[in-house]
């Protein structure tokens, strides 16, 4: 009897032991987060309206203005390429003023230039815009990418003072369009 | 003294005679023996998360890419349970990085325990937990919660145009540690 009752003490003394000192389980599992990652392009004109203005009243300088765009961009690897184009969706209006599709005088243009801090780069020069096709502002190589705030491209805007003007205040409609792959 | 025994003898014998007379007829016999079962049950864990997920793009460009992990855990405490979270793998160079601090995650419908709240960073170097179980809790519906257990996750990474275009992966390794 006495035995058993040591037992049994020994024996409950063991289970409270395991209890109060019961071993940490652990156990794991991976899991395989995959993404892709394309070539992708976006950009933000923010400058809503481009107010294009002479400093001079003899003719003597053209209208001007600047535009700003911020690009955002990524570009493949090896075969990658980018664009960034305007077109005038809408010429000037009212009539009786400047006119990107019928100039009222020969050499009378709206025309760009650009200039950006980016991997990207400008179209060199002046260019003509133009109310039939899109032109290239910015071009991108393969393997380019913008800031991850973007790139500012700074459009800067001329067009000629001519005295066939009548005298008003003019608008047109620039769209700007950005690829790449 | 001699006489005592005798009689001690006499009754001994006595009654080893009437258990004999008594053992001889097949009598039904019922016999209860009482004995005792113990268990211990030791806290113990387990949880179990997809091989891969996906994280994919929201519409439109350079948003978000989000995926959520589904992961069913059971658990047995006595003194509680955490489950964490290390990114063991990270992404190649030239993509997203879980370093940079890139990855986070949120955590929504635990059915026990504390979840995370919240955004969080995601970490290759330290573990973070993801959700706490307290003491004396178990899973199942005798505990009052669901059998097994479940939590979401939801990854967000965001689209940074500095990343090269290309597939890139990252192992994120759950624990389960219950005591």
């Amino acid at each position: 009897m006495k035995r058993i009752s040591r037992i049994k003490m020994m024996t409950c003394g063991l289970m409270v032991f395991f209890a109060a000192n019961a071993p940490a389980q652990s156990a794991s599992g991976t899991t395989t987060l995959s993404v892709v990652v394309p070539a992708e392009a976006a950009l933000t004109v923010t400058t809503a309206t481009t107010n294009m203005a002479t400093a001079s009243t003899t003719f003597g300088s053209a209208f001007t203005g600047s535009t700003s765009v911020n690009l955002k961009f990524r570009t493949s690897a090896t075969t990658g390429s980018g664009t960034v184009t305007v077109k005038i969706t809408t010429d000037f209006s009212p009539t009786g003023g400047p006119s990107v599709a019928t100039p009222p005088t020969a050499g009378d243009a709206l025309s760009y230039t650009c200039s950006i801090t980016s991997s990207a780069a400008c179209v060199t020069g002046s260019t003509t815009a133009s109310t039939g096709s899109a032109t290239n502002v910015v071009t991108m190589g393969a393997a380019k990418h913008s800031a991850n705030a973007g790139d500012v491209a700074t459009v800067g805007w001329s067009l000629t003072d001519d005295p066939v003007y009548a005298q008003g205040t003019y608008t047109a409609t620039a769209t700007f369009t950005i690829s790449a792959s | 003294m001699l006489r005592q025994t005798i009689q001690t003898m006499t009754k001994r014998t006595a009654a080893i005679a009437a258990l004999l007379t008594l053992s001889s007829p097949a009598y039904p016999v019922t016999v209860t023996v009482t004995e005792s079962l113990s268990a211990v049950f030791n806290a113990a864990g387990k949880l179990s998360v997809p091989g891969t997920v996906t994280l994919t793009q929201g519409p439109g460009f350079f948003n978000s890419y989000t995926g959520s992990v589904l992961m069913t855990y059971r658990a047995r405490t006595v003194n509680g349970a955490t489950i964490t979270m290390v990114v063991t793998s990270d992404f190649p160079a030239g993509g997203p990085s879980v370093a940079a601090g890139n990855l986070t995650y949120t955590c929504s419908g635990a059915t026990l325990g504390t979840a995370c709240t919240g955004q969080n960073v995601a970490s290759t170097t330290s573990t973070t937990t993801v959700l706490t179980v307290p003491a004396n809790s178990c899973t199942g519906t005798s505990c009052g919660n669901a059998d097994p257990n479940s939590l979401t996750l939801t990854f967000t990474l965001p689209d940074n145009p500095t990343a090269q275009t290309g597939s890139y992966s990252a192992n994120v390794q759950f624990t389960i540690s219950a005591t």
